[in-house]
């Protein structure tokens, strides 16, 4: 029994009780982090206001599911994950859009602070190859984009993965490598994203 | 191929937090409540369907009603009724009505005794089938009118950490800066952070919404609102008698005692009763806002001392003494719990001796199964703590069960003795 563990057990207790202010505690909490996998799994997107705002109602709404089974953490990274999902299946059926590419203020690098005209370089070259790797991103199938953003981007284990996405090890595996073998051949032909994927390429 | 730590995340600045968060937080009922009613695991009433065909139909009439301000998601697992009014609106829920001002935001969910362990720890008095009522006010006043709960649970209003209990009477709950709670008629008990305090007819309580950890819990003060029922006790008798334990005030009146502290009807005594006749692990209750402190009913000499009296008489030892009071209390207790060797027994023994003033006993349980190797003086508080805990509203199975093994390891002392009494009388 962890200390984290018991503040999760009495905080979900609260909420169920109907309690609003623990209801905000919650979202407090996790909020930055559910932010984070949302935007890399995502890129920068118009919509990410109303995408976390879904992830937290579809928490609580299965809240009395979580069982403690698992950490309350990465069960609401799986629910958040689920909304991510459903929102690239439909946007697949959409078409892609480009919001990414149109609006320097939501991309994943507009922050970066680099100094100088060289400085300037590598932000633009950055900037250039997020928009490309989220390209090659959005013509993969939501779960291979999935597995390989929380994996490469996020930083998060296979088993961590796997356990998020409600899939096997293997089944993990062989996404993130498609995934990845679908940006290296992207990378071949595009030098800027080859720039940008290599170990020492900009960031 | 390198990505990790290349694509730094854009943070939300604070308004879209902000916005994001009362969105969150206004849709938090409903999104509760979908979730009870499609949840797989849990019991589904029989009246369910029916009653939730009724709730739609009073979303109906709420989405329908005249364009008002009231923006409050009012939700419930039982037949509703919206009127809108010139000036805000009234909602009839059937055993109460509550007139809402416009601006104000709530919630509303019946909670049932039987499949809700959280309610059902909340309130000290949950009848097996019955069900309570919830009011989550977000923000603004709301004034009650509640038909008698006798024999049900009670409803609640809760307005951030401070829960409104009443089990029949006319007030209103205001949450703004600060929590007003007015009482017209009757009489309701305000609990905040594990102290509590009975605000009766013709007398309001007001408190900061936001206070620091360990203040005072502030004492009701008269209202120049008329009263139906200036005695405060519903039914004409004298309020007086009051004494004032561990920032709880205790009442003489037994027509409410039922509400207050479960079924037990024992004049308690006054403070300075209470400072002679003892109860030696007193010391640090207020501290904490526990209420085991409360008055001896053995000083009435009119009537035998009930098991519950006695057990309240007859405290718990205090927790290590962390600096707080109520959650904040509670967190660092879990902390400590983290820990090990003594540090982490201390801990849990802090958890449960606080989840229990918090009024969450199965929580508190949890926390002492943690402590079930303990030996000597350790063991016998954890024990009576358990004992304190299952004994608190009714002698029943468990309670008995508690106060048997607590005899099996201790003889010879006050506890035991009243341990012995819960486990062979019946009362």
């Amino acid at each position: 029994v962890t200390a984290a563990y018991l503040e999760d057990v009495v905080l979900v207790d609260r909420c169920l009780s109907g309690e609003s202010a623990a209801a905000r505690e919650l979202f407090r909490r996790h909020r930055g982090r559910v932010h984070a996998s949302l935007y890399r799994v995502l890129g920068g997107n118009q919509d990410m206001d109303d995408l976390l705002q879904d992830a937290f109602l579809q928490v609580f709404q299965s809240l009395r599911g979580w069982r403690a089974e698992a950490s309350l953490a990465t069960w609401i990274d799986r629910v958040a994950v689920r909304v991510a999902y459903r929102y690239l299946s439909r946007r697949k059926q959409r078409g892609p859009t480009v919001e990414l590419i149109e609006d320097e203020s939501l991309s994943p690098v507009a922050d970066v602070q680099v100094g100088g005209p060289a400085g300037g370089a590598r932000h633009q070259l950055a900037r250039d190859g997020v928009r490309r790797l989220y390209d090659v991103l959005d013509g993969l199938s939501p779960s291979a984009r999935l597995a390989f953003t929380l994996h490469e981007i996020d930083g998060r284990s296979m088993a961590e993965v796997a356990e998020i996405v409600g899939a096997t090890v293997t089944a993990t595996k062989l996404r993130v490598w498609r995934a990845r073998r679908a940006v290296e051949a992207a990378a071949a032909a595009d030098p800027v994203l080859r720039e940008f994927v290599s170990d020492g390429g900009a960031s | 191929m390198n990505l990790r730590g290349k694509l730094p995340v854009e943070p939300l600045d604070e308004d879209r937090l902000v916005r994001i968060e009362r969105r969150v937080v206004a849709g938090y009922g409903d999104a509760m409540a979908r979730g009870q009613r499609t949840g797989a695991r849990w019991v589904v009433p029989a009246l369910a369907g029916a009653a939730v065909a009724a709730a739609l139909a009073a979303a109906l009439v709420w989405k329908l009603r005249p364009a008002r301000e009231v923006t409050g998601p009012a939700i419930a697992a039982a037949p509703m009724r919206f009127e809108a009014a010139a000036t805000g609106a009234r909602v009839d829920l059937g055993d109460a009505t509550l007139d809402v001002t416009p601006g104000a935001a709530f919630v509303v969910t019946r909670p049932t005794c039987d499949h809700d362990p959280a309610w059902a720890r909340a309130v000290e008095a949950c009848p097996t089938g019955t069900s309570g009522v919830l009011v989550a006010l977000d923000g603004g006043r709301v004034e009650f009118a509640v038909e008698s709960r006798k024999g049900r649970a009670p409803l609640v209003v809760r307005a951030g950490d401070v829960d409104v209990v009443v089990v029949g009477t006319h007030f209103s709950v205001e949450r703004g800066e600060a929590v007003t709670v007015a009482v017209t008629e009757g009489v309701v008990r305000v609990s905040r952070g594990g102290a509590e305090v009975r605000v009766a007819a013709g007398q309001q309580w007001s408190a900061p919404t936001q206070v620091a950890a360990g203040a005072p819990m502030p004492q009701p003060t008269a209202t120049a609102v008329a009263t139906a029922d200036p005695t405060g006790t519903g039914d004409g008798r004298d309020a007086a008698g009051e004494t004032i334990a561990s920032g709880r005030i205790e009442t003489t009146t037994s027509g409410v005692a039922p509400e207050l502290h479960g079924h037990d009807t024992v004049v308690p005594p006054t403070g300075a009763e209470r400072d002679r006749h003892g109860g030696s692990d007193h010391a640090g209750a207020s501290a904490h806002g526990d209420r085991d402190g409360a008055g001896s009913g053995s000083a009435t000499g009119a009537r035998p001392e009930s098991k519950q009296a006695a057990l309240r008489r007859m405290a718990v030892a205090p927790p290590k003494d962390v600096g707080a009071t109520g959650e904040d209390a509670l967190k660092l207790y879990i902390g400590m719990a983290g820990e090990t060797g003594e540090t982490r027994r201390q801990g849990f023994y802090g958890a449960a001796y606080t989840n229990r003033a918090l009024g969450r006993p199965v929580e508190a349980l949890r926390m002492l199964d943690a402590l079930k190797d303990s030996k000597g003086a350790e063991l016998d508080d954890v024990l009576w703590l358990r004992i304190q805990i299952l004994c608190r509203t009714q002698v029943d199975s468990k309670c008995r069960e508690a106060a048997h093994q607590y005899v099996q390891r201790f003889t010879g002392n006050d506890r035991a003795e009243l341990a012995n009494r819960i486990t062979n009388e019946i009362d």
